[in-house]
């Protein structure tokens, strides 16, 4: 003999209706907390697959090496010049777990313009794969070639003639620019890409032939070496590889081994740190935003205690009584939590909007909203609608 | 799909059915010794059976509440017997213990000692929700005021006990309406209480009281709220329904007027029950 489903939500709707405006101001709680709840979720998500993207643009096989020199440890070195060199570029290509390898050396120069404002461009000396390793695409001309050797030829990025203005003429009629004192003859022009390899924008970046930077500054350490692993290596098998290599030739060198997988482990246990945060914000203003429905429910048994003394007079069980609140305590969270959600979403929107992400609605945020909004409701509706149940019919009706 | 010509018979059928049930469950009582209900027998208490046979019997029933150190005794053996068909008025002063009295029998409080048999079955040992289903299909309330939930319509508020032994709201329209039309309520089925009278409002409650087709009818003060005019007209429906469907009816009233009307007339004197039969008009005026 239960009471139908349909009954007791219309029961509870309409003596929800009854106090409209508690119900408004106790949902307040709620929305900010599912919202907050939602906008987490959906957020993470986002920062996670725009973070990915950019490993993917390069490949998750490729690793990155860098060199430490600490100032007050020199004396140990036994090596100089101390750091990368071009000789272990060839070297470390021979290692079984390595395809390839590239590397550059980074300056920055004063690039000159039309304009009076002179402006600063980043100079990078690459090895000749390193366009191929680094997934960037010649736009117009050609790349730089082994045998372009020390000669002062460059492959621009596309904004690069932006901030020449007047100085650029086209790639084919033959155009020159000038970093401090030295005349480069440009040879080509990159693609738009996406890539952020080795921590510079390529788009803004001129890119000159290693063994020029070589003779320009006399330094045979490289900034860093990129590697392409052999298919189906583990990041990890090939860092031991390079890190005994160095231990042989190098010993006192102190190097670093990134690899987008490991990036992609730390960023996601970045990631679940910066969820729990948000969570824990969330949290705690569902549990206030749940005491806030509590409060409203509470006032409500106590409201509607003759309701309640003539439905258990005429039969209305305890149970029947305390669903008939839970229910009220489960609609108001989930209202709360259905505009949460959207406020939530909306506000990942604009968030995707300030920071230049593509924004992409994922199911998953708006479900969790109200999944816990739910949650919210059944617990924080619980002990009114038990004492509405408890309540004693007589008592009840003889103080309405 | 039941058309009200099938309910009827249905009706009908059911009401043998239940009657030969109910003796079959008195043999077994007799026989086992045992007065429990089950689900099943609760259905079977209903106004169709056994007129002329007591319908609600209270033996040495007491009811002392404790306040600290002190102990008041509200009720004290008291004992009660109504036939079926019967219109009783209980009077008494207040504080005699008539409102205790009337939650005893209405099942909204338990006696501290005594037994309380309503149809035959001893009602001791029912637990909180065979009680709550007891309320809703076996005794109809009609309080002092009429207590109608303000936002649901006549109709709507007639069948609400009806919702809480599983039946929907919607499917129940014309069985409400059907009883509104038995308290002369018919064209307000849609109106909301606000937009009835007191006298109205409490002609609806008595509908509400009918729809299980309890066995008993309990009156607290059912005129109680009214003007003089309105209370007459309250006191003359409840009598046409004692004498047309043989409903028995219990109020509690302060009002010689209203026990004037009822077969039969008792006093609650310090928890006592004393029957008392006025001999004429003239002696009920000097009473009062």
């Amino acid at each position: 003999m239960s009471v139908p489903l349909v009954t007791i939500a219309t029961t509870a709707v309409k003596s929800l209706t009854a106090t409209v405006q508690r119900t408004l101001l106790a949902l307040v709680g709620i929305v900010v907390g599912i919202g907050s709840v939602t906008a987490m979720v959906s957020i993470g998500e986002i920062a996670r697959y725009e973070a990915i993207k950019q490993f993917v643009a390069l490949g998750t096989d490729v690793l990155s090496l860098y060199s430490f020199t600490s100032e007050n440890d020199d004396q140990r070195r036994k090596r100089t010049p101390e750091g990368l060199l071009i000789e272990d570029l060839t070297e470390l290509s021979k290692l079984p777990s390595i395809e390839s390898t590239a590397g550059h050396q980074i300056f920055w120069g004063t690039l000159v313009t039309s304009s009076p404002g002179d402006s600063r461009a980043t100079l990078l000396g690459i090895s000749s794969n390193y366009f191929e390793m680094a997934g960037l695409e010649i736009e117009e001309g050609r790349q730089l070639s082994r045998l372009d050797g020390n000669k002062p030829f460059a492959v621009v990025g596309e904004r690069i003639p932006e901030q020449l203005g007047s100085r650029w003429s086209s790639i084919e009629e033959g155009v020159s620019i000038q970093i401090d004192d030295v005349v480069y003859s440009v040879v080509g022009m990159l693609a738009p890409s996406s890539s952020h390899m080795s921590g510079i924008r390529p788009s803004e970046t001129v890119f000159v032939p290693l063994g020029h930077t070589q003779r320009l500054t006399g330094s045979q350490v490289l900034t860093q070496i990129t590697l392409r692993m052999m298919p189906g290596t583990h990041y990890l098998t090939a860092t031991n590889e390079i890190t005994q290599y160095f231990r042989r030739v190098a010993p006192r060198l102190d190097i670093r081994v990134d690899s987008p997988v490991r990036l992609i482990e730390q960023m996601d246990a970045q990631m679940r740190l910066f969820a729990i945060l948000l969570g824990a914000v969330g949290s705690i203003s569902l549990v206030v935003g749940g005491f806030g429905v509590m409060n409203a429910l509470l006032a409500s048994v106590n409201e509607q205690r003759m309701e309640i003394g003539i439905r258990r007079a005429l039969g209305a069980r305890q149970s029947d009584i305390q669903w008939q609140f839970l229910f009220q305590s489960l609609i108001f969270c989930l209202l709360g939590g259905g505009v949460g959600s959207v406020i939530g979403i909306a506000s990942t929107f604009i968030v995707c909007i300030v920071a230049d992400w593509s924004w992409q609605f994922s199911l998953m945020a708006p479900l969790l909203g109200l999944a816990t909004a739910l949650i919210v409701g059944m617990f924080f509706g619980y002990y009114p609608a038990r004492r509405a149940a408890k309540m004693d019919p007589i008592v009840a009706l003889r103080f309405s | 799909m039941n058309t009200p010509a099938s309910e009827s018979k249905a009706d009908w059928l059911s009401s043998i059915v239940s009657r030969s049930k109910l003796s079959l469950s008195r043999v077994k009582q007799v026989i086992v010794g045992s007065d429990s209900l089950d689900e099943q027998d609760l259905t079977l208490i209903d106004s169709s059976d056994m007129s002329g046979n007591s319908m609600l019997v209270l033996s040495d029933i007491q009811k002392r509440y404790q306040l600290g150190p002190i102990e008041s005794v509200i009720l004290k053996d008291l004992n009660l017997d109504v036939r079926t068909g019967d219109l009783v008025a209980i009077m008494g002063a207040s504080g005699s213990g008539k409102s205790t009295l009337m939650n005893i029998m209405g099942l909204m409080d338990r006696p501290t000692s005594g037994a309380y048999q309503l149809g035959g079955y001893d009602l001791a040992d029912l637990d909180d929700n065979q009680r709550s289903d007891l309320r809703a299909r076996s005794i109809g309330f009609v309080f002092q005021t009429s207590y109608l939930l303000p936002r649901l319509t006549a109709w709507q508020n007639v069948v609400m006990p009806l919702t809480y032994l599983g039946q929907s709201e919607h499917a129940l329209r014309e069985v409400g309406v059907e009883m509104l039309e038995r308290v002369g309520m018919e064209e307000r089925a849609d109106h909301l209480p606000n937009q009835l009278s007191g006298g109205q409002q409490q002609r609806v409650s008595i509908a509400r009281a009918l729809i299980g087709n309890p066995a008993l009818i309990l009156g607290d003060e059912p005129t109680g709220a009214l003007d003089a005019d309105t209370s007459r007209e309250v006191m003359q429906l409840l009598v046409r329904l004692n004498d047309e469907h043989k409903v028995t009816i219990i109020i509690i009233t302060h009002d010689y007027e209203v026990a004037r009307q009822c077969k039969r007339v008792v006093h609650l004197v310090e928890g006592h029950i004393k029957d008392w039969q006025p001999s004429s008009d003239s002696e009920f005026a000097s009473q009062s």
